[in-house]
């Protein structure tokens, strides 16, 4: 129980802190936009980017943890999981054809994500066809019903293929945050596998490594809980263990999830 | 003998003949089963409770039918554990463990089945052709996983009797195809076994089995840890019929007794009621399926002074011992959550990855401080010894001693095995 409140705590203190630091980002720049005083925009320009690079070293840090538990878009996507897991539709199948789509398609938005940012920084220099650009109504409306229903058939399915997630795992070496396994321990159940929202197969499969950390993986403990062996799989930074499986915790976790209907209950 | 046979032609007509074929056959079944249960008897120490799990062998084997608890009961019969019970159990029916029975009829038709060949699927298979098993003319349905050839050829005989599954077992524990394949084939399997009982299987019903199997888990836990006590409390031997039993008899009805039987070996402990005081060689039994009739490997090593602490064969400890990790909260991932507990992790040797088996043996020898391993496999079966091999190197690094043990079915090599495992058990005890 003590690593799951450290856990918590620690997660707490990221989101204030992360948010804390965008908001600022964000009130520092609608200062900016909103008045015509020059000497404010001296002040505040080294301090708009000194924040933003305290946010792009946290990613770089603490990698895709911040798909995990800071991204909005994440919580968005666990909340509607959820709230279609209690209709008990089944779940999209792993077909690996379709896994290889849609790892194709990641690599295909991260080149989309990065031309178009390049062309829009490029573009605030001219100000003038900026002003001319205008998105289609259609792509606007449907990207977000495609990837709705998706996602009520998958746990996290547009993380599957974010851009921005992808970019942030590029940094995967640098940064201090990695989820280990202990080969010697596994009993090779899938539960792990079973579980990924991101279907990373390398941590069921690995029998040698003890660091399992991929580009794919968004830090999300799932696979930690569906882990029936003590200390088989667990996140750990700077080499410290925060979060680690345990039989007790899964055998609670799964008594919680699987239990007899209602029924029962009500004879009891 | 030929000339007998030929007298046997011209006499009788081939229903009569049959009929005394059947009853010759019976007789030395219950013969072979009784000088079992007599030896089983002679081994001292055994719980008051066990008498329980003995009657049903009894009723079984010697009674030759199996017991009903409900009018209308429908059986369907297994032939490997890496089918989830559970899927049985929620659409309406039975699940009775076929893995080997009687093996009377092996022998019977030297010309049809070859010598060198699973002794197991020859057992079943010239059962069937005696046709005098009354449990296997009394189950509904049977499910035969394809873990080998032979299982192949023994499910096409079984489905001239009664409808028959083949259930396709993924290539490895890493195919993703073919664990989609065996997620589909078990739906399967609901539907045929619903179509028979005539109950569907529902989210609900397979949550309440889900959670009544994960109960039984954690009893047979329970037991386990009794069973692996510094100072013994039961007997191996006692351990592997109280197991087998369940292959015979109903989930729940089981468990109440195991628990009396937990509660009994708990009160003893606390007594100080052990077995013995001295000393014996904690032994760990791993390999191929081990089922009632032949339980004379545990039962020798016992008698030689040894003691099973652990049994890691099919039909013993080894089905129950992983928890199933279900992760959506749906009637498909629960069918996928059991297909995952029930093939992934499953120390079979048909799979091309040991790994489970060494480190689950490691872990064994290092919890419940064993002191040998004996390795039981059976002629003509290749995988196991494929499995010994990759065993015997890792062990070998950490010092422990392992035998391999190859038998058959049949009872004419014990006093062989008496001489190995007894030499093996005295150079454990030289070793202390």
């Amino acid at each position: 129980m003590s690593h799951k409140k450290y856990l918590n705590l620690i997660i707490l203190g990221m989101n204030i802190g992360f948010f804390l630091n965008v908001g600022f980002i964000v009130c520092c720049v609608l200062a900016i936009l909103n008045s015509t005083n020059k000497d404010l925009m001296t002040v505040l320009i080294p301090i708009i980017i000194s924040f933003a690079s305290i946010a792009a070293i946290f990613c770089v840090l603490f990698g895709r943890i911040f798909c995990g538990f800071l991204c909005p878009l994440g919580f968005f996507q666990d909340l509607l999981f959820k709230l279609t897991e209690k209709l008990h539709l089944p779940k999209l199948n792993r077909d690996s054809r379709f896994m290889k789509l849609i790892d194709l398609f990641n690599w295909i938005f991260l080149g989309v994500f990065l031309t178009a940012v390049i062309t829009l920084i490029v573009l605030l220099f001219f100000p003038d066809t900026l002003s001319k650009i205008s998105i289609p109504f259609f792509i606007v409306f449907i990207i977000p019903v495609v990837m709705i229903v998706l996602n009520s058939m998958a746990r996290r399915f547009f993380c599957n293929v974010c851009p921005l997630g992808t970019f942030i795992g590029l940094f995967k070496k640098i940064s201090i945050i990695r989820i280990k396994k202990n080969p010697d321990s596994c009993i090779y159940c899938g539960g792990c596998y079973e579980a990924c929202p991101m279907r990373i197969k390398k941590i069921y499969t690995e029998n040698k490594k003890h660091d399992i950390s991929s580009i794919n993986c968004i830090y999300c403990g799932e696979c930690i809980k569906k882990c029936p062996k003590d200390n088989a799989l667990s996140i750990s930074i700077l080499n410290k263990t925060i979060y680690s499986s345990s039989k007790e915790e899964f055998l609670k976790m799964q008594h919680e999830f699987v239990s007899i209907p209602k029924e029962k209950n009500k004879q009891k | 003998m030929n000339e007998i046979k030929k007298v046997n032609k011209v006499l009788l007509s081939d229903e009569s003949r049959q009929n005394v074929f059947a009853d010759r056959y019976l007789n030395k079944s219950r013969k072979i089963v009784s000088r079992c249960f007599q030896e089983l008897d002679s081994l001292p120490g055994a719980p008051e409770e066990y008498k329980y799990f003995l009657d049903i062998l009894k009723k079984v084997f010697i009674e030759n039918e199996l017991i009903s608890y409900k009018e209308n009961e429908k059986y369907v019969a297994s032939f490997c554990t890496m089918i989830p019970e559970e899927i049985i159990r929620a659409a309406g029916a039975r699940p009775i463990m076929m893995c080997s029975s009687s093996y009377v009829g092996s022998g019977a038709f030297n010309e049809k089945v070859p010598n060198i060949v699973c002794p197991h699927i020859r057992a079943i298979s010239e059962n069937l052709k005696i046709d005098i098993n009354k449990t296997i003319d009394s189950c509904d349905m049977f499910i035969v996983p394809v873990t080998c050839d032979c299982k192949k050829i023994l499910a096409d005989e079984l489905g001239n009797k009664k409808p028959t599954f083949k259930l396709k077992i993924p290539f490895n524990r890493f195919d993703d195809d073919g664990m989609d394949l065996y997620v589909k084939q078990l739906k399967n399997i609901g539907t045929e076994i619903s179509k028979l009982t005539g109950k569907q299987i529902t989210r609900e019903s397979l949550a309440k089995e889900i959670v009544l199997y994960r109960e039984v888990q954690k009893e047979i836990e329970i037991f386990n840890e009794l069973k692996g006590n510094s100072e013994p409390l039961i007997r191996g031997t006692h351990a592997t019929i109280v197991m087998n039993a369940l292959a015979y008899d109903d989930l729940s009805n089981w468990c109440t007794h195991l628990r009396n039987l937990n509660n009994e070996l708990k009160e003893n402990k606390e007594k100080g009621l052990f077995l013995t005081k001295k000393k014996m060689p904690r032994i760990l039994l791993i390999g191929s399926s081990l089922s009632f009739p032949n339980i004379k490997v545990p039962l020798i090593i016992e008698q030689e002074g040894g003691i099973v602490v652990s049994n890691q064969t099919c039909l013993s400890d080894k089905p129950y011992d992983n928890y199933a990790a279900i992760s959506h909260d749906s009637l498909d991932g629960y069918f996928r959550g059991l297909a995952n507990r029930s093939v992934k992790p499953c120390a079979c040797s048909v799979f091309p990855n040991n790994d489970v088996t060494v480190n689950k043996t490691k872990e064994l020898i290092h919890e419940k401080n064993i002191d040998g391993v004996i390795y039981l496999s059976y002629q003509g079966c290749i995988t196991s010894a494929n499995e010994y091999e990759i065993l015997t190197k890792t062990l070998s690094n950490d010092n422990i001693p392992i035998l391999k043990v190859e038998t058959d079915l049949f009872t004419e090599d014990v006093e062989l095995l008496k001489v190995r495992i007894g030499a093996f058990i005295e150079m454990l005890n030289f070793k202390k």
